[in-house]
């Protein structure tokens, strides 16, 4: 095994992602098989994992690219999910009004969490624009 | 952007690698800037020209 920084790199990262991916599993597993705090356990235990080996090393695990690709991601997916969002609510008024339709409670728990999150990104960035006029 | 970091890499003999341990990045940044598919901050083009002992805007959108 390589000791230079790009092979560790590529070792702690495998190892966080397996870590994460074993205690989401488990979690689903444990929770299927009649053991929620079991798998609970275990989702914490690949969890910490993860921060764990975020923390204790000294290689830079994640570098500017990283953080310019979860920039996108983070980018597309708000626009991808605004987009789904204006569509259904929209489509929702219209049947409701037009049709009688009456939404099910999980379908408008769903919007309130969409427009949860929009007003948590707002507030985060109106947040973060008043830090930086400061 | 335009770069001539994959010519000087090459020229000192390093793989991208080594390119990458010396300054502080994975082998895909290196690689994706060889390729043109990642303009570098100002902080990694400055730290690669420095390494390179060049200018950066020797290293980026060099002359043809």
């Amino acid at each position: 095994m390589g000791t230079r920084p790009t092979d560790r790199r590529r070792r702690y990262r495998r190892l966080m992602y397996g870590a994460v991916a074993v205690g989401t599993l488990g979690f689903v597993a444990g929770s299927e098989l009649g053991r929620p705090l079991a798998g609970l356990a275990v989702y914490w235990l690949g969890a910490l994992t993860f921060v764990g080996v975020w923390w204790g090393t000294d290689v830079t695990l994640f570098d500017e690219r990283d953080r310019a690709l979860e920039r996108r991601a983070g980018k597309l997916t708000l626009c991808g999910l605004g987009v789904v969002f204006v569509l259904g609510v929209s489509a929702l008024v219209v049947l409701e009004e037009l049709e009688g339709y009456a939404a099910p409670a999980e379908l408008q728990g769903a919007i309130l969490g969409y427009a949860a999150l929009y007003l948590a990104f707002g507030a985060v960035y109106f947040g973060l624009r008043l830090r930086d006029r400061a | 952007m335009r770069n001539d970091v994959r010519r000087r890499r090459e020229a000192a003999g390093l793989s991208q690698a080594d390119l990458a341990d010396a300054v502080g990045v994975s082998r895909q940044t290196i690689n994706a800037i060889e390729r043109d598919r990642y303009d570098p901050s100002l902080e990694l083009a400055l730290e690669l020209a420095d390494f390179f002992d060049c200018r950066v805007e020797d290293l980026f959108d060099p002359p043809d």
